[in-house]
């Protein structure tokens, strides 16, 4: 059949319901002319409504559970190798050696370390300052003081897994294949190629994403997933896995990283969470504050802060190393 | 034991691409005792696991196990190659091995659900199994054009088909006319067309 014949955007306009009723009649008109016309629209129909369901295939990832397929049967086989035509005599002799040192490389590891066996882990603490890290893959993280990043030595073969205890700021390369995860708390962000920034506020996980797109779930596998937007955050509660997604980023999200904090006609309350948070500590109130400021500080230290409050707002605090106490 | 893996041999005859007039031929999985071929067991992994994965889902509805389900398959199948004898085609023993595998993985699950998956079970069996496995392969070969698609066309395309917008959405969305937008899903849809002529005449018969 001759396809350049076809009127195709005819067929379009009528797949996507786009068709006005001049093209209705072009469309009878054609078919009358030709009956091939008829079953060639038939048949582009079956391929657009097909192609409907492949979403399906966009989830399997045939090489990464080839992979766990030739470990179980015992062909570790790295790429590039099997192309090349071995001896059987040789093969033994290799296929001993590998076993010989992966056996004892095994052991080596349940002996020497209390993790699991075969894998290293990399973990990065970033202690009184923020931290500057770049991962193998090329993606940065800014790790909030007092969090700590851990992740495989083999990040980046398969997946790009890390473990992040705290607060962090990612810039991730993109990478569609190697899907970039983040597992906090009971939850799991996974991103391809973004900017967001992740952190566990007692058991309450906060994404807001800067641009790109990210998934949130909870850990277990096959569980909901939400989709978060640039500009949108998204939270998921670790104990009873509600999750959702909110519009906008909380203003003071990144102050840990930007060093400023804004205040516009914030409820003094809220303000004082995000100055608790800003500098790591509890918050605790021991008489109820109905104010509201507008203010804005940067990279002011926290007796600053405190001290203008005292002055505009009329309260009074009192800091512990891990507590600002809030009172009349 | 291991090592003896390396010395025994597996060899399928595999087509590379699915023309069904090629169906009937012999595509039997032979066991020579020559080379070593562990690359043909993965060839076979590479070109039907995502298929059987959806086929599997059907009857378990839940991609996970599914996964699963297949993995195990081709372990045991990689495991008993010796002892196999196949009389059909490649194609229609793993799609059936599949199916028998999502059979006993439901029978070993509660009785209600037994009950009622059975009912569709058999049905499936006598009448819909090769319409089933040409629709799962027909979605495939799809999924692959799609995907060698031109970036922006393909896009547009995944955008219209598997997330559902409107061209209308998609133009505003990625700041483009409508007119574009429905050049490029001409352009993909004419690709798909020209790819897929050898596939889709046959199992448009349904």
């Amino acid at each position: 059949m001759d396809l350049i014949k076809m009127p195709i955007k005819l067929f379009v306009k009528k797949l996507t319901s786009t068709a006005d009723s001049r093209d209705e009649q072009e469309f009878e008109h054609r078919i009358a002319e030709d009956p091939r016309v008829l079953k060639e629209y038939q048949l582009i129909q079956k391929i657009w409504n097909e192609a409907g369901n492949t979403g399906v295939f966009e989830h399997i990832d045939t090489d990464s559970d080839w992979k766990r397929v030739s470990a179980q049967i015992g062909l570790t086989v790295p790429t590039g190798y099997r192309r090349i035509s071995w001896q059987g005599y040789f093969l033994r002799i290799a296929a001993l050696v590998v076993l010989t040192f992966g056996l004892s490389y095994s052991l080596y590891h349940i002996i020497t370390s209390q993790k699991k066996a075969g894998s290293e882990f990399i973990d990065l603490l970033a202690d009184n300052t923020v931290r500057e890290v770049v991962l193998p893959d090329g993606s940065s993280v800014s790790l909030n003081s007092g969090s700590k990043l851990v992740y495989r030595d083999d990040f980046g073969e398969v997946t790009r897994d890390v473990i992040l205890e705290g607060e962090a700021l990612f810039t991730v390369v993109p990478d569609k294949s190697h899907p970039f995860r983040v597992f906090i708390n009971e939850s799991m962000v996974e991103v391809t190629g973004t900017r967001f920034s992740v952190r566990d506020e007692n058991g309450v996980i906060k994404v807001s994403v800067l641009s790109g797109t990210v998934l949130l779930s909870a850990k277990d596998i096959g569980t909901q997933k939400v989709s978060i937007e640039a500009n949108q955050s998204g939270y998921l509660l670790a104990s009873s896995n509600e999750i959702g997604v909110e519009e906008g980023i909380p203003v003071n999200n990144l102050s840990w990283k930007t060093g400023h904090l804004v205040f516009e006609e914030t409820p003094i309350d809220s303000a004082l969470l995000d100055i608790a948070h800003h500098f790591r500590k509890e918050l605790s109130f021991e008489s109820s504050v109905k104010e509201e400021i507008t203010a804005e500080f940067q990279d002011q230290p926290l007796h600053e802060i405190l001290k203008e409050l005292e002055l505009v707002a009329g309260l009074h605090f009192d800091t512990t190393r891990t507590t600002l106490i809030v009172r009349k | 034991m291991r090592i003896l893996l390396f010395n025994l041999i597996f060899v399928a005859l595999l087509p590379r691409k699915f023309h069904t007039e090629l169906d009937n031929q012999d595509k039997k999985i032979i066991f020579p005792t020559g080379s070593a071929s562990i690359a043909a067991f993965e060839d076979l992994f590479k070109q039907y696991y995502a298929q059987l994965v959806v086929y599997a889902c059907k009857y378990v509805s839940d991609t996970d196990i599914a996964r699963e389900i297949v993995q195990d398959f081709f372990v045991r199948l990689f495991e008993k190659r010796q002892t196999l004898s196949i009389d059909v085609s490649v194609k229609s023993y793993l799609y059936r091995s599949v199916y028998n595998c999502c059979i006993n993985y439901i029978n070993q699950r509660n009785i209600q659900e037994k009950h009622l998956k059975n009912i569709d079970l058999e049905r499936d069996e006598e009448e819909n199994l090769e319409s089933e496995i040409n629709m799962v392969e027909l979605q495939k070969r799809i999924f692959d054009v799609i995907d060698g698609l031109p970036a922006k066309c393909q896009l547009i395309f995944k955008m219209n088909r598997l997330q559902g917008l409107k061209n209308e959405e998609i133009a505003t969305q990625l700041n483009l006319s409508k007119r574009t937008v429905e050049t490029q899903i001409s352009k993909a849809l004419k690709i798909l067309r020209h790819k897929l002529s050898a596939d889709i005449p046959v199992h448009l018969k349904t």
